[in-house]
C-alpha cells in the first residue's frame, strides 16, 4: 500500500531527503550541463533570428526571400530534429543545444519581424527630417529601440520553449549522459519517483529564476521608458 | 525709422536721399526668397486610379517669414509640406531652398508633426539632442545645447522624463525645440497644435511666435483653423481641394503682438471665411 502511494505522489519528506542526498550532483553536474544546452541554443537562436527577422521586417525583398523558407521549417517540431542532431553533432552538448536552437529561433524571429514591421511611420520620418537618413542609422536609432518590447516578448517565449526542448532532448539522450532532463528520465526508469519530482521542481524553479532575471534586466533597465498600466 | 514726412521737410545729406528712395516705395520690399516652390504637382496612385493631390503650386517664402497654409481637408496642404520636407517627391515641378534643389529629407528643414512624434524610448533631453548626436557633436556639448533649448521653453525640469510622462502641449514644445536645435533654415509645421485643447493651443501659439522672433526662422505652418492662421501668419495661403491649388494669398497686415478679437483681425476672418465659402460652392 505504502509503496503504491509513494509511487503515485512521493511525500514532501522523501523529496527533501532526495535533495539532501543528491544536491551536489544536481548543482555541480546536471544543472551546468542543462544550462550549457540552454545557452548554446539561445545564443544560436538570437544570432540567427535577430538579423533575419530584422531584414524581413525592414525590406520587402528580404521578406519575400526568407518567408517561404521560414514557414516551411517552422512547423517541424524541434524534437523531430533529434536524429539529425545526433548524426551531425554526436552525443554531446552541441546536439542538445541544436534542438534548443530549433525551438528558440522561431519565436524570436517572428517577434523581431513583427516589431520591425510595425515601427510607427512618424518615428521614422521624424528621424529622417532630423538628419537620420541612412538605413543603418534608422535601424539603429529608430527601428530597433521601437521594436525592442516586441523582441523581448519573443525572447521570453523562446526561453520557455527552450526549457521544454532541453528536457526532451536530454531524455532522448541527445547529449552526454547527464543533465536535468536525462536524470529525470533515468530516475523514472528506476522508479525513483521522489527524485523525478525533485528534478521537476528544480526545472520549475530554474525557469522561474531565468525569467525573472531576464525581466529585471530588460523590463526594468532597457524598457523602463514604456508606459505600463501595472507597476 | 525713415518717416516719409520728415524726409520731405528736410532733404538732408545724400545718404539720406538714397535711403529715402529705397524706403519710400509703396510696400516694404519682400525679404529675399528662401524657399521657392515652382510648379509643383503631385499625383497619387490609389486602387489603379490616379488622384491629383496638387496642381501647379507656385509659392515663394521669404527669409524669416511666417506663412500659413489653410484649406479644407484633402486640399493637399500636408502633401505640400511633406514635399518641402523631402519626405514626398513631387510628380512635377521642384522646390528650392536657398537656391538648392530639395531631393530628400534633411536637417536644414525641421518638421513638427501633428501626431506626437517624440521617441518614447528616449528621455526629453536625449530626444532634443538627437539631431546633434547624429551630426557627431560631442556628448557634453550636445547635452548643454539641448538643455539651453529646453530652458527656452521652460521644460528644463523635465529633461529626465520620458515622453509618456508629459502632457500634449509639453510634448509638442519638446518636438519644436528638437527641430530647432539643428538650427534649420525653415521650420515646417503640420497642424502641430491640432490635438491640443483650445486653451493650451493659444498658449502654444504665443510661445511659437516668441520662439520665431527670437530665433529668426522661416516657418511654413499648416492648419485648418483660420483663426490660428490669422494670429500667426505674415501671409495666409488658401488652398482649394481636388485638385489642391492655391486659390488666394492674403497678407495679414496687423501689427504684432496681435489681438485675437480686434476689428481688423475680424475683417481678415470675414474675408478668409468668404474665400473658403466660395471654395465650397
Amino acid at each position: 500500500m505504502a509503496i503504491d502511494k509513494t509511487l503515485i505522489l512521493p511525500s514532501f519528506i522523501q523529496v527533501m531527503e532526495g535533495l539532501q542526498d543528491h544536491w551536489q550532483d544536481i548543482l555541480y553536474v546536471d544543472l551546468p550541463v542543462s544550462l550549457l544546452h540552454f545557452i548554446i541554443g539561445m545564443i544560436g537562436g538570437l544570432v540567427v533570428a535577430m538579423p533575419v527577422g530584422m531584414s524581413m521586417g525592414w525590406s520587402r525583398m528580404a521578406n519575400r526571400v526568407f518567408d517561404p523558407i521560414v514557414e516551411l521549417i517552422r512547423p517541424i517540431p524541434p524534437l523531430a530534429w533529434i536524429p539529425f542532431a545526433i548524426i551531425w553533432f554526436g552525443l554531446n552538448p552541441q546536439a542538445a543545444g541544436f534542438i534548443v536552437f530549433v525551438g528558440a529561433v522561431f519565436p524570436i524571429l517572428i517577434n523581431t519581424y513583427v516589431g520591425f514591421r510595425n515601427v510607427p511611420r512618424v518615428y521614422v520620418e521624424s528621424a529622417m527630417v532630423l538628419g537620420c537618413t541612412r538605413s543603418r542609422d534608422l535601424i539603429r536609432y529608430v527601428a530597433f529601440p521601437s521594436a525592442l518590447p516586441t523582441i523581448a516578448a519573443g525572447i521570453r517565449i523562446a526561453m520557455g520553449i527552450a526549457w521544454m526542448c532541453i528536457v526532451a532532448a536530454e531524455m532522448f539522450g541527445a547529449s552526454t549522459r547527464s543533465g536535468l532532463g536525462y536524470r529525470l528520465w533515468d530516475c523514472y526508469s528506476l522508479h525513483m519517483m521522489d527524485m523525478v519530482l525533485l528534478y521537476m521542481i528544480v526545472l520549475g524553479l530554474l525557469g522561474l529564476f531565468i525569467d525573472r532575471t531576464f525581466r529585471y534586466v530588460v523590463q526594468e533597465k532597457m524598457l523602463k521608458w514604456q508606459a505600463g498600466l501595472t507597476q | 525709422m525713415y518717416r516719409q514726412v520728415g524726409a520731405i521737410q528736410d532733404p538732408g545729406p545724400l545718404v539720406a536721399l538714397t535711403d529715402r528712395k529705397i524706403y519710400n516705395s509703396s510696400s516694404p520690399p519682400r525679404p529675399m526668397a528662401l524657399l521657392e516652390i515652382k510648379g509643383v504637382s503631385k499625383l497619387f496612385e490609389a486602387k489603379g486610379k490616379a488622384v491629383e493631390a496638387l496642381r501647379d503650386i507656385n509659392l515663394s517664402v521669404g527669409e524669416n517669414e511666417f506663412v500659413c497654409l489653410v484649406g479644407p481637408s484633402g486640399c493637399g496642404k500636408t502633401t505640400l509640406l511633406r514635399i518641402i520636407a523631402g519626405l514626398d517627391r513631387p510628380t512635377d515641378g521642384e522646390v528650392l531652398l536657398d537656391g538648392k534643389l530639395i531631393e530628400g529629407p534633411g536637417p536644414l528643414r525641421g518638421m513638427v508633426f501633428q501626431e506626437y512624434s517624440l521617441f518614447p524610448w528616449r528621455t526629453v533631453l536625449d530626444n532634443v539632442a538627437f539631431g546633434l548626436e547624429l551630426r557627431g557633436v560631442s556628448k557634453e556639448e550636445r547635452l548643454a545645447r539641448a538643455r539651453s533649448y529646453l530652458k527656452a521653453v521652460g521644460l528644463e525640469a523635465f529633461e529626465a522624463s520620458y515622453p509618456h510622462e508629459l502632457s500634449g502641449g509639453m510634448k509638442q514644445r519638446v518636438a519644436i525645440v528638437r527641430a530647432l536645435v539643428n538650427d534649420p533654415k525653415a521650420l515646417l509645421m503640420d497642424e502641430p497644435f491640432g490635438a491640443l485643447d483650445a486653451q493650451t493651443r493659444n498658449v502654444m501659439q504665443s510661445e511659437l511666435l516668441r520662439i520665431w522672433q527670437e530665433k529668426k526662422k522661416t516657418v511654413v505652418f499648416v492648419t485648418h483653423s483660420m483663426d490660428e492662421a490669422i494670429y500667426l501668419g505674415d501671409r495666409v495661403v488658401i488652398m482649394s481641394a481636388r485638385p489642391g491649388m492655391i486659390s488666394d494669398i492674403i497678407d495679414i497686415d496687423v501689427a504684432r503682438p496681435r489681438n485675437r478679437t480686434s476689428p481688423e483681425v475680424n475683417r481678415y476672418r470675414e474675408r478668409i471665411l468668404q474665400d473658403l465659402r466660395a471654395l465650397r460652392n
